[in-house]
């Protein structure tokens, strides 16, 4: 039994050889990252009750993937949320205070002024603070905050919205989220579909609003949940966004440092 | 070539215009009026003002747009046939279009179907589509019937005159809440509310 190196083992080594430095080089790249502080990233769920899911006993399995997160998380059986709806309750998480501290009690209103600098953006100021919602009021919480925000993401960029949606929010930007609602409310009188107030050019709405869902057709036959409404959104493609941002964000970085590095006067 | 001036007076487009406003202005105030306190649990008074504001504003805009396409189809119309003629032609038959627009509109607000019978009715028939293109025939005819009829009947005609002119001034008051709806929304836009 021969135990040399033979050509065929050569060939199949020089094959690999390039992947392989590659792959080191990739393993030290992302050494280098874990090494690093680790990424957090916050997702907030509006108005989705733990009544149910399957997480909390509900009978159905309606929540697999976060049953399976759940597995190797810290769960809280006892959380109540700061208040019961948006503004209010997004505020709540963003500066650890009660509603009657930060006083964004309002629909769509803005924290008193002492919390503009104290906000959970403000604790992470040495990361890289991204901060993204497709829901408008969650926006204007950002806005506040927007000084410590290093990349505030368009509501629009991961919005399912038609080209008519944004039509109008670019013509009203002052006053997005009412518009909006006036443009596509979906202004229902007995349990039924429906459109907004318009005769003619809600068709056009909804013409366009199918245009951008049958693109969707395949992955949901029976419709995406969010369809019909002006904050369609899902939640996997903003995931994969914010992950390929993430990793371009750091090889634009490790990119920068290597430039820097490069660029320096050598010190003898 | 085509000269505006030589089929319409300004006061006919002013009365088509008001006519062609009018079922868009009802419909959204309607729709309005009935959602408002549901907007306004959610919101605030004003908030769902201003919503209804913006709806009145669109409906001024499509109203415009609606009349252009008015304006436009009654070049088709001879010149011999005279200009009242032509405006209650195109009055009536953007009145019945609205009409129409209306009826299948509230199927899907009212959460309408068809009943079982008429799905079993329609199986059995075994061409639904031929019933469903009967039905959009007939549509056609209501939405046409009318304005031809007004060619041949004088009486139609002095009798649709009347009621535009009775439309024509309710439409001016709605016109009045337009500018309210204008100016809340200016003012929003301005003051970033």
């Amino acid at each position: 039994m021969s135990s040399g190196f033979n050509r065929r083992d050569f060939l199949k080594f020089s094959v690999m050889f390039p992947a392989g430095v590659a792959a080191s080089n990739l393993a030290k790249f992302f050494r280098v990252r874990q090494s690093d502080k680790k990424n957090v990233i916050i997702i907030v769920f509006d108005a989705f009750t733990a009544h149910n899911m399957s997480l909390y006993g509900y009978a159905r399995e309606t929540t697999p993937n976060i049953s399976k997160l759940a597995d190797r998380a810290i769960v809280y059986h006892n959380h109540y949320a700061g208040s019961n709806f948006t503004s209010p309750g997004t505020a709540s998480l963003l500066t650890g205070t009660l509603p009657w501290t930060h006083r964004a009690m309002q629909p769509n209103s803005r924290v008193v002024e002492k919390y503009f600098d104290k906000s959970i953006f403000n604790v992470f100021n040495d990361f890289h603070r991204m901060a993204y919602s497709h829901n408008e009021w969650a926006n204007t919480h950002f806005e506040t905050f927007e000084k410590d925000i290093d990349e505030w993401i368009p509501r629009l960029q991961l919005c399912n919205q038609s080209l008519s949606d944004s039509l109008i929010e670019n013509l009203f930007g002052n006053d997005r989220d009412i518009s909006s609602v006036a443009w596509v409310r979906n202004a229902e009188i007995s349990g039924g579909g429906g459109y907004a107030y318009s005769l003619y050019l809600s068709r056009i709405i909804s013409y366009f609003e199918e245009k951008v869902y049958a693109k969707y057709l395949s992955r949901f036959p029976k419709g995406i949940p969010t369809s019909g409404t002006d904050n369609g959104f899902l939640l996997e493609d903003a995931i994969d966004w914010i992950g390929e941002r993430l990793i371009s964000y750091h090889l634009n970085k490790s990119w920068e440092e290597q430039q820097i590095i490069e660029n320096a006067p050598e010190q003898r | 070539m085509y000269k505006l001036s030589n089929y319409y007076k300004t006061q006919d487009v002013w009365t088509l215009f008001l006519i062609s406003a009018l079922p868009l202005h009802v419909w959204t105030l309607l729709l309005g009026f009935q959602d408002i306190s549901w907007l306004t649990e959610r919101t605030n008074f004003f908030d769902a003002l201003s919503v209804i504001s913006y709806g009145l504003v669109f409906a001024l805009f499509e109203s415009l747009l609606l009349l252009v396409v008015v304006l436009l189809l009654g070049l088709l119309i001879s010149k011999k046939w005279g200009r009242s003629l032509r405006v209650g032609m195109l009055g009536m038959m953007v009145t019945c279009l609205s009409l129409i627009s209306m009826v299948s509109q509230l199927y899907y607000l009212m959460g309408w179907s068809f009943s079982d019978r008429i799905i079993e009715f329609l199986i059995q028939t075994n061409h639904p589509l031929w019933w469903v293109y009967g039905v959009s025939l007939a549509a056609i005819f209501v939405w046409f019937a009318p304005s031809v009829y007004i060619l041949f009947s004088k009486k139609l005609l002095s009798v649709w005159d009347a009621i535009a002119d009775r439309l024509s001034l309710l439409m001016v008051m709605y016109l009045l809440f337009d500018i309210f709806a204008v100016c809340i929304v200016i003012y929003r836009n301005i003051s970033g509310a």
